[in-house]
Formats: C-alpha cells, sequence, structure tokens
C-alpha cells in the first residue's frame, strides 16, 4: 500500500519522484536535445530541493516546478549561442504556457511498453533502436539501409502511432 | 521549392537534424497554430519517455534478438539521483523511493573489460572489468582502456561519451579516442556523430567535437589503413593521413586541413598512461570558478578557445573541437581574464600552465602580470612574472609556481604583457598571441 507522505519534506519527494517522467518531458519540449534536457533537469531537481521551503504542498506540484524549470531552460539559452536555440523566444514562451499535465494513473512507461507490443515488429525494432544509448540516426540509417530523412519519416509515423495509443489509454482508464 | 509538413519538420527536430531553413519553418508554424502545438507536446511525450527508458536500459528486453542481452545496472537518472537522495535520505528512509531508481545487476557475457586511471564519471559510473553494452558512458576526468574480446584495444581520454555495441563496435560521440586493432581482425567499427570510421587493421586516433551546430571529427592513421564512411562516400586514409569530416548526413564533407594547419592529433594519449599523474588540483581555489576574459579566439569548425577552459581541470592542449582545453587571446594580444573565486581568500601561490596551441606552436603567454580584487572594480598588483614557451619538441607541458606575500581578494587578473608566437612565421603573421591551458590559485 502507497504510504501518505507526512510532512512538506516527503510530500515534495514525493512528487518529484513520480513527476520525473512529466518534467524531463517539459524540458525536452522546450530544449529538443536530450542530453542538454537531462542536465537541465538536473539542474531544476537540485533548485526545487533548496526552495522546498517555499512548496506549499496545498497547490498542485508541476504548475510550481515548471516554473523553476523554465527558468533554468531560460538560463541555459543564455550560455548557448542564440544560433543554437532549436526554438525562438516567442515560441519557446508559447509552449511553455502549454505544459503537459501532471501525469496521473499508471507510469508512463509502463503504459508504453504496452503500446510498443502493439506495433509491427519491424516498426518496434526500428524504434527501439533508435533509443539505445550512443546509437545516431545517421547510423541507424546506414544499418537499416534507409537515407536519414526517410528514417526520420518512419520514426514521424511510429511517434505518433505510440501517441495515439498513449491518448487511448489516458481515456479509457 | 514546396514546404515540408509539420510532421517531417518536427521529425528533423526530435532527430537533431533541423537545419537553418526549417527551424525557421517550424517556428513558424508552432508560432502560429495551437494544434501544431499540441502535435509537438504528444510527440515530445513519446520522444522523452523512450529516451528515458533507453537510457534506464528498459529497453534492452526487448531489442532485437541478435543483439546481446546485457545486465540492467543503475540508470543514468538513478546516478545522478542519487546526490539528491543523499542529501534527502532521512526524508527517502521508509518511503521506498529508492526502489525506483535501483536494480540489480544480471550477469551477461563480456564484450569488452574497462580499465581505469583517476577515472571520474558523469551518471553511470562503471568499475573497472566487464562493460556493459549499449549504455551511454560520460567519462568526466581521467583515462580508460577497454579491452574488447576481439582483441581490440581503446584508450579514450576525458572529457569522452562513448558506448561499447558488440566485440567489434562501438560509438564516440564525443572526445578523444585511441584505437589499436591486431592483425587476425578485419574491421572494428567506430560510430561518431558524422561518420563511421573503419580500422582495417591498424591504428588510429580520432577526436570527436562538434563546431556547436555540426559535428567536427578529427582522425589521424598511425599505421595501416583505415576507412571512413559518411553519406554514400567511402574513403580509404593510409598511415600518415589526416582528415576532419565536417558535418553529417549528405551534407558531410572531408578536409585536409582545418582553418589554417593541417590536421594533427598532437598529444594523443595511444595508451593509458604509464604512471598516475600527481594530484593538482588538492586546495586549488580556483578550479570550476567562473572565468571572464574581454574577449578570445575564435575560429570556424569548433576552434574556440573560452577562457572558462582555464578553471576546468584540463591540461596539456587536450580536447576535441569546440571543446579544447585551453584558452586563446584574439590573434596579436596577449590577453587578460579574471577568475572569480565566488568569495574573499587570502591568496598567496598561483601555478600557470602554459599552451603552445597542439602543435602548432604559434602561440602562448611570455610575461604576465598578477592583480588581485575584493570588488572586481580596484585590482591591486601582486607581481610580474615569466613563462618559458613549451616548444613543439616537449613531450610534457609543466606547470610553473609564483608565489606571493598573502593578499586578500576575490577576484583574481591575469594581464598578458606579451606572447610567444612560431618563430618560422613573418612578424606580422596575423595566427599569434596570448594564450594559457590551465591557473590553478592557491590560498594562504
Amino acid at each position: 500500500m502507497k504510504k501518505h507522505p507526512e510532512n512538506a519534506n516527503e510530500a515534495l519527494v514525493d512528487h518529484l519522484t513520480r513527476q520525473q517522467s512529466s518534467l524531463f518531458h517539459y524540458i525536452l519540449s522546450l530544449v529538443p536535445d536530450p542530453v542538454s534536457a537531462q542536465d537541465i533537469l538536473q539542474e531544476t531537481n537540485l533548485v526545487l530541493w533548496r526552495k522546498a521551503a517555499e512548496y506549499d504542498s496545498a497547490l498542485p506540484f508541476m504548475p510550481w516546478a515548471c516554473r523553476i524549470a523554465l527558468y533554468q531552460v531560460k538560463a541555459h539559452r543564455r550560455d548557448q549561442a542564440r544560433d543554437l536555440h532549436v526554438f525562438d523566444d516567442e515560441v519557446l514562451d508559447q509552449l511553455a504556457a502549454e505544459p503537459p499535465e501532471a501525469h496521473i494513473g499508471r507510469p508512463l512507461e509502463q503504459g508504453l511498453r504496452d503500446c510498443l507490443e502493439r506495433l509491427s515488429s519491424k516498426q518496434r525494432e526500428l524504434i527501439i533502436a533508435r533509443y539505445q544509448p550512443g546509437v545516431s540516426v545517421e547510423s541507424l540509417a546506414l544499418a537499416s539501409k534507409l537515407s536519414p530523412n526517410a528514417l526520420s519519416q518512419a520514426l514521424f509515423r511510429i511517434r505518433r502511432a505510440l501517441a495515439d495509443c498513449l491518448e487511448r489509454q489516458q481515456q479509457t482508464s | 521549392m514546396s514546404t515540408p509538413t509539420l510532421e517531417s519538420l518536427i521529425s528533423a527536430a526530435l532527430d537533431g537534424r533541423l537545419d537553418e531553413l526549417s527551424r525557421t519553418q517550424l517556428n513558424q508554424q508552432l508560432r502560429e497554430s495551437a494544434e501544431a502545438r499540441a502535435t509537438w507536446h504528444r510527440l515530445c511525450r513519446v520522444h522523452a519517455t523512450m529516451h528515458r527508458m533507453g537510457e534506464a536500459g528498459d529497453l534492452r528486453d526487448r531489442a532485437p534478438a541478435e543483439e546481446v542481452p546485457t545486465p540492467r545496472a543503475c540508470s543514468q537518472k538513478s546516478r545522478r539521483w542519487a546526490v539528491l537522495a543523499a542529501c534527502a535520505a532521512s526524508v527517502l528512509i521508509g518511503l521506498g523511493v529508492r526502489s525506483l531508481f535501483f536494480s540489480n545487476p544480471r550477469s551477461a557475457p563480456t564484450v569488452a573489460t574497462l580499465t581505469t586511471q583517476q577515472a571520474i564519471w558523469e551518471g553511470l559510473a562503471p568499475a573497472d572489468g566487464p562493460l556493459a553494452t549499449h549504455r551511454s558512458y560520460m567519462l568526466r576526468s581521467g583515462f580508460a582502456s577497454l579491452h574488447f574480446s576481439s582483441g581490440v584495444e581503446v584508450t579514450l581520454e576525458a572529457p569522452c561519451r562513448f558506448a561499447i555495441s558488440g566485440p567489434l563496435e562501438m560509438s564516440v560521440d564525443h572526445g578523444r579516442a585511441a584505437v589499436r586493432v591486431p592483425e587476425p581482425v578485419d574491421e572494428f567499427t567506430v560510430h561518431t556523430p558524422g561518420g563511421d570510421f573503419v580500422d582495417l587493421g591498424t591504428e588510429f586516433g580520432i577526436a570527436v567535437g562538434s563546431d556547436g551546430r555540426s559535428p567536427v571529427v578529427l582522425t589521424d592513421v598511425y599505421e595501416g589503413e583505415i576507412e571512413i564512411r559518411h553519406a554514400a562516400e567511402a574513403l580509404r586514409l593510409r598511415a600518415g593521413n589526416s582528415r576532419a569530416l565536417l558535418g553529417k548526413g549528405a551534407n558531410a564533407t572531408c578536409v585536409e586541413a582545418l582553418d589554417t594547419e593541417p590536421i594533427s592529433l598532437a598529444d594523443l594519449h595511444r595508451r593509458l598512461p604509464d604512471q598516475q599523474r600527481p594530484a593538482l588540483n588538492d586546495d586549488n581555489i580556483a578550479l570550476g570558478k567562473p572565468v571572464f576574459a574581454p574577449s578570445y579566439l575564435t575560429r570556424p569548425h569548433g576552434s574556440v578557445f573560452p577562457p572558462d577552459n582555464l578553471t576546468d581541470g584540463r591540461t596539456d592542449d587536450s580536447g576535441v573541437p569546440g571543446d579544447w582545453s585551453f584558452w586563446l587571446a584574439p590573434d596579436h594580444q596577449a590577453g587578460e581574464f579574471t577568475v572569480d573565486l565566488l568569495e574573499n581568500h587570502s591568496v598567496s601561490r598561483i601555478e600557470l600552465q602554459n599552451t603552445r596551441n597542439r602543435s602548432i606552436g604559434d602561440r602562448g603567454m611570455k610575461r604576465f602580470r598578477i592583480l588581485v580584487s575584493l570588488d572586481n572594480h580596484d585590482f591591486t598588483p601582486v607581481m610580474e612574472g615569466e613563462l618559458a614557451a613549451i616548444d613543439l619538441q616537449q613531450r610534457t607541458f609543466p606547470s610553473e609556481t609564483f608565489t606571493f606575500p598573502p593578499v586578500a581578494g576575490r577576484y583574481v587578473k591575469i594581464e598578458g604583457v606579451d606572447h610567444y608566437r612560431s618563430a618560422d612565421r613573418p612578424m606580422d603573421d596575423p595566427h599569434q598571441g596570448g594564450g594559457l591551458n590551465e591557473i590553478r590559485i592557491f590560498a594562504h
């Protein structure tokens, strides 16, 4: 049985633990490079922990956490050359203003595992190969005898199928 | 020319393949359409979750059958989180949170054995011994050697991000590597973001870096022959040849010279160093501290030398394009920089390691002044000194020590008075200026 948090610190740790995926998703939607997004997530975790005293456990966690994550994203962008930004400032603010809802119910990873089973074996192998650490789209394209553009299109179709599947799960849960 | 679809633009962004035009087009579509932004968020959710599962090794059980099963060790996430968890130990105990981040190792066939020297890892921190495949490792400091079951030996020099995938295959996303392939082995492939480097029974080195947008991969063949496979082309290089692979995919090109100089991986460690390096950074209060300079040298293809390199703990003109270990002043300037120690100290000793700008030998600091300040406004001159040049025949990069009576300050400024240059070039050759590998500062 899940233990209920007994104080504000425990509540914060509880939220932080359960919302890592959502926070990473939020950051990655603003900084699409996973390595940078991971670094920003770690910074955000530390800032959230330092600001634990300011956290009001009566209020939703994600808006507060996303606000702090956005500061970290902007700090990262300040340190980075402007021509490396995927999004301009206006689009960044638009995307940031529409953060993902706090994920509830079964973990996304669990849902995604079920969705992977619904793909064709070829699609499943391709998307799993894409997300192995150290694999680049270019090397995968060579290995799968596709052009990088064709591979990217194939990956888009698979990601869309997985997104549809996750939404169906959410609706039925 | 037709406008690409939102789908293809999003795919390009998620796969790191956006060019300038498509970036503009993606921004335009997202700016104008809430529906487009919703599509972006939906696909990002999948992208983010798959990425985290991949990093944690949670996709291995579902990988294609021909791939080698790997142990489930701690994920990068779990290792980094361990730091926070340690801070919050009193809260975490009893919550069962730990079980979310850690899982137990399983046994797996050994593809490569790891040996390290003074290694510091970021994220996953493998122990010396059998190394798990298909994990991304980041060697932050020190050296690592991989002995593959095929007999191939690879020496890695930090900072280096790499993964191994089989007895005849690995990837290097960032950093320096020296590869030795013994006789009976036909091919050993190193995948890089720019292309594949296939060793055909030889010894070669690579330095994988970036110009900030696209990969820049340098290679130098020491013995035998290698093949560079990029885009639809393959290029064979023999001993003594070197190339830089610029860009990736269909736009990748191979060039024989970078900027003004032929390509050379001077000072690449082709074996683990014989002796452990002394611990130079014990009590070094400058390590990792911010450094400011009015300007620094910036050239194309990742030849960028910002002042932060002065306190990064890396020495000896090492690094890769876009991530070199040393600072260079702009052409013709001796240069200056200021280290912010972030709090007041009583400073009494400074160690400086000069640079020679790799195997080029056209830059380095000569005479300099040390100044200290409490407020970054009023600086007190402390002493003047002179550094020796590091000539191209030298095998080591010495550090020189300068001591003075203790002086209180938070900001330490080094002002270059003059600089070294190549003796073979005319006085007015533009490629000359000050520079330095590292500054270490010690309190009284």
